[in-house]
């Protein structure tokens, strides 16, 4: 018969001590998880620094056409934002276009010119472009470069509408003057400080426009292209404050 | 006599202690004066409950001091040194008006450390007049003479200056960094059978996407020099500087495919 209780008597013992340790279990790894999981449901970023809501942005620009064969574009330019939040802004740039002649066009001049003595070659570029544009920067972040230099950064992308004049190097060309485009393009914005940033830009936009004369001497038909611009400009930022997010 | 030099001597040393005595009792009127508390008999639970008052109070005071001492660092999301990176991509010419180059690229990099990076690229290039090109044919009669690239290899180096990281509308946040690259190898062009050297540098920003798995963004610039046929017959070709600037994506494996930090967590 006491062979019988000293079991009993130790498997209560056991029972109670299991009792205790699934209580302990339920009770101390609560408190001890929500120690750790303190940012569990905070937002990924927390108290941004706002680079661009609320201000005004002030750029000074310089572009250069893509793929144009015979006459390239330089266009120098200023360029306005205002973001009216830190992802979103709208504003506008004009550009003045200086034609350079590459030496295709130079080519081409001296090469038709020995079939065709009256033969002067003439082509089409950019003379100014006045665009209006909304942006929308959905990509923001920061570097630290050499491991001590902080920069914050944005990309963004635009949408471009606006009148551009298109002009000729020589008279023989018709089909030049006023026109409407339209476009698109995006870009890199990257901050030196909490007032300057630096902007490289890669837009294209859509303009109705003949190349260049044909060896007639006649504009050798129009047709609406991509025309590719790469800009970089250096940009002011006003007020100089920034503001937190929540 | 002797009991009138007595009463002197202690009336002097009676004097002389109320000199010393009273401007202290002066001095200690001029400070508030502090009640004894009387002395509160406190139970156990009282007891235990200031326990851990104060207890809490020392725990928020060592966690205030804690947090002005220690500094927190993010993890960096991918390791890179030691390790290999299978790239797999392709690039399209910019800026070309007569030819447009598509490139096809594979490239094996090893990462000596998350700074520098070694390692070997090729490309076979699909390349195609441009409409300008046609156009030269047509309006002028010109026929250009034809360099278009037929494929390249290259050993290169590549050194990451920036790291950093991204959100977007603080859905998520992303690692990246940015990288410069330079490389020496030989390409062939339709115009001979030759490879010729070629050089390339650029840069880039790599994406941490996932710790086997990096997207990379890059510019490069491809310069060689080309030899084009004689503008008169028995004269010397003419050597062109040729350029092409490439933009160009990039998946990233890495092998292995997963790393353990030298710090944990």
């Amino acid at each position: 018969m006491m062979h019988r209780q000293i079991p009993m008597l130790a498997r209560c013992r056991w029972i109670a001590a299991l009792v205790v340790m699934v209580a302990t279990a339920f009770v101390v790894p609560t408190e001890a998880r929500a120690d750790e999981d303190v940012l569990e449901n905070s937002p990924v970023v927390r108290r941004q620094l706002q680079y661009r809501e609320s201000r005004h942005e002030v750029s000074g620009v310089v572009g250069l056409s893509l793929s144009d064969p015979f006459v390239r574009n330089v266009l120098p330019g200023i360029r306005y934002d205002y973001h009216t939040f830190d992802w979103l802004s709208i504003g506008a740039r004009v550009l003045v276009g200086i034609p350079v002649q590459t030496a295709m066009f130079e080519s081409v001049d001296e090469k038709v010119a020995r079939s065709n003595e009256t033969f002067v070659m003439e082509a089409t570029s950019l003379r100014f472009a006045f665009l209006a544009h909304t942006s929308v920067s959905p990509v923001v972040g920061k570097l630290l470069a050499f491991d001590s230099l902080p920069i914050n950064f944005d990309i963004h992308f635009d949408l471009i509408a606006g009148v551009v004049a298109v002009g000729s190097t020589g008279d023989n060309i018709e089909g030049t003057g006023i026109q409407f485009t339209g476009g698109a393009g995006g870009g890199l914005r990257i901050f030196i400080s909490k007032v300057l940033a630096f902007t490289a830009d890669l837009q294209t936009l859509v303009i109705d426009r003949p190349m260049s004369v044909n060896r007639d001497s006649k504009a050798a038909g129009g047709k609406s292209r991509f025309n590719g611009l790469a800009l970089v400009g250096l940009s002011f930022f006003m007020p100089p404050e920034l503001t937190r997010a929540d | 006599m002797g009991r009138f030099l007595h009463r002197i001597l202690v009336a002097l040393i009676a004097v002389s202690l109320c000199g010393w005595s009273l401007p202290v009792a002066a001095q200690a009127a001029d400070e508030p004066a502090v009640k004894a508390k009387p002395k509160k008999h406190l139970s156990r639970r009282e007891r235990r409950a200031r326990r851990q008052r104060l207890s809490r109070e020392l725990a928020r005071q060592g966690e205030a001091e804690l947090r002005k001492s220690v500094r927190v660092f993010q993890q960096k999301h991918l390791v890179k040194a030691g390790r290999l990176e299978l790239l797999v991509g392709g690039a399209m010419g910019i800026g070309d008006s007569l030819v447009q180059n598509y490139n096809a690229d594979v490239g094996l990099l090893f990462h000596v450390s998350d700074r520098l990076a070694v390692g070997i690229s090729g490309s076979k290039v699909f390349a195609q007049k441009t409409e300008h090109f046609e156009s030269i044919q047509r309006n002028f009669g010109l026929f250009p003479e034809r360099s278009f690239v037929q494929g390249s290899g290259f050993v290169e180096a590549q050194y990451s200056p920036v790291f950093g990281k991204f959100a977007s509308f603080g859905l998520a946040v992303l690692q990246l960094d940015g990288y410069l690259v330079a490389a020496v190898g030989g390409l062939r062009t339709t115009t001979t059978v030759d490879y010729k050297p070629a050089f390339q540098f650029g840069g880039g920003f790599r994406i941490h996407m996932l710790r086997a798995v990096t997207l990379s963004f890059e510019l490069r610039d491809m310069v060689f020099v080309e030899s084009f046929l004689p503008a008169k017959a028995g004269g010397d070709p003419s050597q062109n500087v040729m350029q092409h600037v490439l933009a160009g994506v990039k998946l990233g494996f890495w092998i292995p495919p997963s790393f353990s930090y030298k710090y944990q967590r």
